[in-house]
C-alpha cells in the first residue's frame, strides 16, 4: 500500500474536521465567516508545516490552536474584520440563523477576547476546560476565571436591551 | 443565563467547505509570499515619514539608513540569512516564528527569535554590528535579553552570560546582596527580578523600602532612579546617589491603582511610565513623567490620553534618546513620543509597532511588514524613519 503524503493527511482531516472547527471558532471570532477564514488559514499552515502537523497527537487540536492564534493576531493587528467584511454580505449560508443566535454572536463580540475565547470554546463548542486551556495557551485556573467573568458579562449584555446586541447592528 | 450547547453544530451544518484545492493554493501563496522579491519601488516606500505625516507633511523620504544597518542597500525583501549557523537558521525557518525580544547596545542590535513549529519552542539570538552578523542557538524555554555595556545580558538554560556583538560569551555571576549604586552599574531585568550589573556580577538593587525593585535606571554618573511597590496599588519612584539616602519620591497625578512601572533613560534623561490593570486584561498607561536632570525634577506628560475608550494601553517598551525624547511603544497608539516639555505625539509606522529601543543616537522600533517584521529607525527624533531587515534576515 503506498504511503500517504503529509498533504493527503491534511486533506483527510480537512474532510472530517473543517465544519466542526468552524463551528467551534465561530464563538471565538463572533462571526462565522471570519471563523471559516481562520480555519482555512490553519489548514494552509498545516500544509506548510507538515512535520509539526504530522507530529501532533491530536491534529484537530493542533488546527484549533493555530486558528485561535490566527484570530488573536488579527485582533491584535486590527485586521479582524478588514479582510472579510466585504464578503459578509454574501455569507448567505448564515442568513437563516435565528435571531437569538445572532444576538449571542453580537454579545460575544463585545466581550474581551480572552473571555470570548473561553466562553466560546467551553460553553458553545463543548470542549472540556483542559482542552480550552490547551487551545488558548493558558493555565486551567486562568481559563476558569475567564469563564466566570465572561459568563457574568455575557449575562449582562444579553439581559440589557440597551446593549449593542441587536443582530442588525453588528459592530463591524 | 443558559447558553445553547448546540450552537457550534448549527454553524457547522451551515459551513460549506471550499474544495481542498483552495487550501493548497493558500498554502502555496503563503510560501510564495515568503520568497517573493518585492518590486524595487517598495524599497523607496519603506522609508516611512511617520511623524512627518502626523504633523502634516510628507517629510524627507530620502533619509539615510540608521547606523546599525548593513552597508549594503536593502531592497525591501526578507529571507533568512544563509550565512547563519544551521541550528540558528532552523529556528528562523519556522512558520510559527516570533520576535521574542530585541535590544540595541552601542551601535549593534540583537534579536531573540522564538520558533515554535516543534515542541518545545526553540530560541536563537542573532546580533548584527554593521555587516557582522552572528547567531547563537539558546536552550531555555524563556530566555531573556537585556542591553548592557559591551553587548547584551542573556539568560538561558546554561546560565547568565554577556554576549558581545561578535558572539563572545562572558560568564556573569550572581553575587546576591548589594546596598549601594555606583557609576558604571547597569540596571537589568533577570529571572530573579531587577538587578544591577557591576562588572561580571549581578547584585541586588537597593530601594527606599528595602523591598524588591520593580524598575530602575542608573545614569552614567551612578545616580539611580528606582521604583518599588509601596502597598497595594501604589508604587514609590525615587532617586539616589549612593543607594542609601533617597530624594523625595516622584509625585504622581493618577488616582488609579498603579500595578506596574517602566523606567528607561539615557544620560541624565529619564522617563517613568506608571501602569494599571484593567478588568479586560489590558494594561493601561496611567501616567508618564520625564526628567532631564537625573530624577531631580519631573515633567508630566499631561496630554497623554489615560482615560476613556481611546486611552493608551498595552505598552511593550520604553526608550529614551540622547536628546531626551521618550518613546513608548504601545498596543493601542503605536509609538508615542514624549518630548522634553511633556508634549505627546503618536507615530504610526505600520499596522502594529512594538519594541522601541535606543541605538547609537537613533530610535528604532519593530514594525509589521509581511511574513517578517522589520526594523524602523529614525535619526531625527522620529520625523523620518528608514527600514531595514531584522538581524537574522536579509
Amino acid at each position: 500500500m503506498p504511503r500517504k503524503s503529509a498533504v493527503d493527511r491534511v486533506q483527510e482531516v480537512y474532510a472530517t474536521s473543517y465544519r466542526r472547527l468552524v463551528g467551534q471558532l465561530t464563538g471565538v471570532t463572533g462571526d462565522p465567516v471570519e471563523a471559516e477564514d481562520a480555519v482555512m488559514e490553519a489548514f494552509a499552515r498545516a500544509v506548510n508545516a507538515r512535520r509539526s502537523f504530522l507530529a501532533a497527537d491530536n491534529p484537530e487540536a493542533w488546527l484549533r490552536t493555530v486558528a485561535v492564534n490566527v484570530t488573536r493576531t488579527r485582533w491584535r493587528r486590527g485586521r479582524f474584520f478588514r479582510d472579510v467584511s466585504h464578503r459578509l454580505v454574501a455569507a448567505e449560508s448564515y442568513d437563516d440563523l435565528p435571531d437569538d443566535r445572532l444576538a449571542l454572536l453580537a454579545a460575544l463580540r463585545q466581550l474581551p477576547a480572552a473571555q470570548r475565547e473561553a466562553i466560546a470554546l467551553h460553553h458553545l463548542a463543548d470542549l472540556p476546560v483542559h482542552e480550552v486551556a490547551e487551545a488558548v495557551g493558558a493555565p486551567v485556573g486562568t481559563v476558569k476565571a475567564r469563564l466566570a467573568r465572561g459568563r457574568a458579562a455575557l449575562a449582562e449584555l444579553l439581559a440589557d436591551p440597551q446593549s449593542d446586541t441587536h443582530p442588525e447592528r453588528s459592530p463591524r | 443565563m443558559s447558553l445553547p450547547t448546540d450552537f457550534h453544530r448549527e454553524i457547522a451544518e451551515r459551513a460549506e467547505p471550499p474544495g481542498f484545492d483552495a487550501v493548497v493554493e493558500r498554502a502555496r501563496t503563503a510560501r510564495r509570499r515568503r520568497r517573493t522579491t518585492v518590486a524595487s519601488g517598495l524599497a523607496v516606500a519603506v522609508v516611512v515619514g511617520g511623524l512627518a505625516f502626523a504633523i502634516g507633511g510628507p517629510g524627507d523620504r530620502s533619509a539615510d539608513l540608521a547606523p546599525p544597518a548593513p552597508t549594503t542597500t536593502w531592497d525591501g525583501t526578507s529571507e533568512v540569512d544563509p550565512t547563519l549557523r544551521g541550528d540558528v537558521r532552523a529556528v528562523l525557518d519556522d512558520d510559527r516564528l516570533d520576535l521574542w525580544a530585541v535590544a540595541g547596545s552601542s551601535d549593534a542590535v540583537a534579536v531573540l527569535w522564538r520558533g515554535c513549529d516543534q515542541e518545545p519552542c526553540r530560541f536563537a539570538v542573532v546580533t548584527r554590528d554593521g555587516d557582522e552578523v552572528t547567531g547563537t542557538a539558546l536552550g531555555a524555554s524563556f530566555p531573556r535579553l537585556s542591553a548592557v555595556p559591551g553587548g547584551w545580558l542573556v539568560e538561558d538554560a546554561t546560565g547568565t552570560f554577556r554576549l558581545s556583538p561578535s558572539g563572545e560569551r562572558t560568564q556573569i555571576y550572581v553575587a546576591g546582596t548589594g546596598d549601594d549604586v555606583m557609576a558604571g552599574d547597569t540596571a537589568v531585568e533577570t529571572s530573579g527580578g531587577r538587578r544591577l550589573l557591576r562588572g561580571d556580577k549581578l547584585i541586588a538593587v537597593p530601594t527606599p523600602s528595602g523591598g524588591p525593585a520593580t524598575a530602575a535606571y542608573v545614569t552614567p554618573d551612578g545616580r539611580m532612579v528606582a521604583a518599588t511597590q509601596a502597598g497595594a496599588g501604589a508604587v514609590l519612584v525615587a532617586a539616589t546617589d549612593d543607594g542609601r539616602s533617597w530624594d523625595t519620591g516622584l509625585s504622581t497625578h493618577t488616582g488609579l491603582p498603579v500595578t506596574g512601572v517602566m523606567i528607561a533613560g539615557h544620560g541624565d534623561h529619564v522617563a517613568v511610565a506608571l501602569l494599571g490593570d484593567d478588568p479586560d486584561g489590558s494594561v493601561p498607561v496611567l501616567e508618564v513623567q520625564v526628567s532631564h536632570d537625573a530624577g531631580r525634577t519631573w515633567t508630566w506628560a499631561r496630554d497623554l490620553d489615560t482615560d476613556g475608550g481611546d486611552k493608551v494601553r498595552d505598552p511593550s517598551s520604553l526608550a529614551v534618546t540622547a536628546d531626551g525624547l521618550a518613546f513608548l511603544a504601545t498596543g493601542s497608539h503605536h509609538v508615542v513620543r514624549i518630548d522634553a516639555e511633556g508634549d505627546v505625539l503618536p507615530i504610526q509606522l505600520s499596522s502594529f509597532d512594538s519594541s522601541v529601543f535606543e541605538l547609537a543616537g537613533t530610535v528604532c522600533a519593530v514594525s509589521e511588514r509581511g511574513r517578517w517584521d522589520q526594523l524602523s529607525c529614525s535619526t531625527d527624533g522620529g520625523t523620518n524613519w528608514s527600514a531595514q531587515p531584522l538581524p537574522g534576515l536579509l
